[in-house]
């Protein structure tokens, strides 16, 4: 193959001016990358500035569009894909029950406690929601069950939104005790049957 | 040389269906890494392939990531093959020092990176198995083709894949959806290989006629190639070479192709 490249190099250069005029030389490879920056550049500019036009005069009502796909989305269930997502589970070995890994205590109405400050996760889910309140900070995840398991009164949070939690992970850390509380299709449920539907 | 690093991306329908979708159930973020990762393991396929002067014919982006389709891969000496071949199973060596740092710009969170490690660790393993199409296949095919001609190495690949694949079904490490789907797409692959393996066969001897061979010589009487050998072949007390060989194959096929259109005819 080094021979016939060898070969039509020196073709080209016997055709001479010819073949110089339509090879693809260095000034002609960076103006096709500039004007490739520039129709980019046009692209993001023109959808920018439809953006900033909507802001001001309101074509489109950008929560009210947000909240409808959200329905649709909710209504086509698509949140169950979640058990669509491979290697996570593959090669895991004899995955533990939560109970081995940690236990909560009951403290106080809402409020359990552990052997470790550590908060862990009872099950395999998606964090929906992190903030700081007056209480502390709160970490919220949707668990592939359909159970949100808020975790509240933490020192200190290891997550952030969107990412993907598996169970036994630890989340953050609280002081004296976490406030833990469970809902099931907008029902309040127990620790107990939480942790029953996470295993 | 400019066209070497020239390679054609396919985008199919199916991964844009498949993007909306996890848009849609939150998990975007998930399948985005998901995505880079198996990504990232092509990439380095391709990369080892072009410096290698292979030529990847196109790299096709699948809701799981990318895949490399290199022309004339099995066709190479298994030297260089298993430079490609272990190119990508050694960025999942590489990932865990990618997601330190990562962590450390806070890009991503302790709890992200532990879940980021888990998938790197599950797609090394499942990379490695020893099941052909898989990238432990392929390298295991290498190391047959050591040994034996074109066609039996061949055979015993797909073999061992199929039992390979009959212990996974059966040992449940991979019981979910995800896992199912995966396990079928390997035996629908392997069906197909073993099928079109005739064809492929035709298609190396074409590229053994084509390309130079320097490789170390080997006499025999098998009415097919080593692969990592100069062929000579023994006719009695002669020695045919291998060109000679091959051109003979060609033309014994090509006397059939028209016997066979000659009856038609007639």
């Amino acid at each position: 193959m080094k021979d016939i490249d060898e070969v039509r190099e020196r073709i080209q250069e016997r055709k001479g001016f010819y073949s110089r005029v339509n090879q693809k030389d260095k000034k002609l490879s960076f103006f096709n990358f500039l004007y490739f920056i520039t129709i980019f550049s046009l692209i993001v500019g023109g959808c920018y500035v439809g953006y900033l036009i909507n802001e001001q005069k309101h074509f489109i009502d950008n929560e009210r569009l947000v909240n409808t796909v959200q329905s649709k989305i909710n209504e086509w269930n698509l949140d169950k894909f979640v058990g669509w997502l491979p290697f996570e589970g593959w090669f895991r070995g004899d995955s533990k029950a939560v109970s081995e890994i940690i236990s909560y205590s009951p403290y106080q109405d809402d409020y359990f406690f552990s052997d470790s400050n550590r908060a862990i996760s009872i099950a395999d889910g998606i964090v929906i929601y992190c903030d700081e309140q007056e209480s502390g900070k709160i970490v919220m995840i949707k668990q592939d069950n359909g159970v949100i398991a808020t975790y509240g009164a933490l020192q200190e949070i290891q997550c952030h939104e969107n990412d993907r939690i598996l169970k036994g992970t630890v989340l953050g850390t609280y002081e004296e005790a976490i406030f833990l509380q469970f809902h099931l299709n907008s029902n309040k449920i127990t620790y107990e049957e939480a942790l029953a539907l996470g295993n | 040389m400019k066209k070497r690093w020239h390679w054609e991306i396919k985008i199919p329908i199916l991964t844009l269906v498949y993007f909306v979708i996890m848009i849609g159930s939150g998990m975007f973020k998930s399948c985005f890494f998901l995505f880079m990762i198996i990504s990232f393991h092509e990439m380095c396929h391709c990369i080892a392939a072009t410096l290698l002067k292979m030529k990847v014919e196109a790299i096709t982006i699948y809701p799981f990531g990318m895949q490399a389709n290199i022309q004339n891969l099995g066709f190479y000496s298994s030297f260089k093959e298993l430079i490609v071949l272990i190119a990508g199973p050694m960025t999942h060596l590489i990932n865990p020092f990618i997601f330190a740092f990562l962590l450390n710009l806070g890009v991503i969170s302790p709890s992200m990176q532990s879940w980021l490690l888990n998938i790197n660790k599950g797609m090394l393993i499942m990379n490695l198995l020893p099941i052909y199409p898989l990238d432990g296949g392929r390298i295991i095919n290498e190391i047959i083709h050591l040994f034996f001609p074109y066609s039996i190495s061949e055979k015993i690949t797909y073999s061992l894949s199929f039992v390979n694949l009959i212990f996974l079904l059966f040992s449940k490490t991979m019981n979910d959806a995800a896992g199912f789907v995966v396990m079928m797409f390997i035996w629908f692959n392997l069906i197909k290989s073993m099928k079109d393996l005739s064809i492929v066969k035709r298609q190396f001897y074409r590229f053994r006629l084509n390309h130079e061979n320097s490789n170390k010589k080997r006499i025999h009487s098998y009415n097919d190639l080593y692969k990592n050998s100069y062929n000579q072949f023994r006719d009695g007390s002669n020695l045919i070479e291998e060109k000679d060989w091959l051109l003979q194959q060609f033309h014994e096929n090509s006397q059939q192709i028209l016997q066979k259109n000659l009856n038609g005819m007639l």
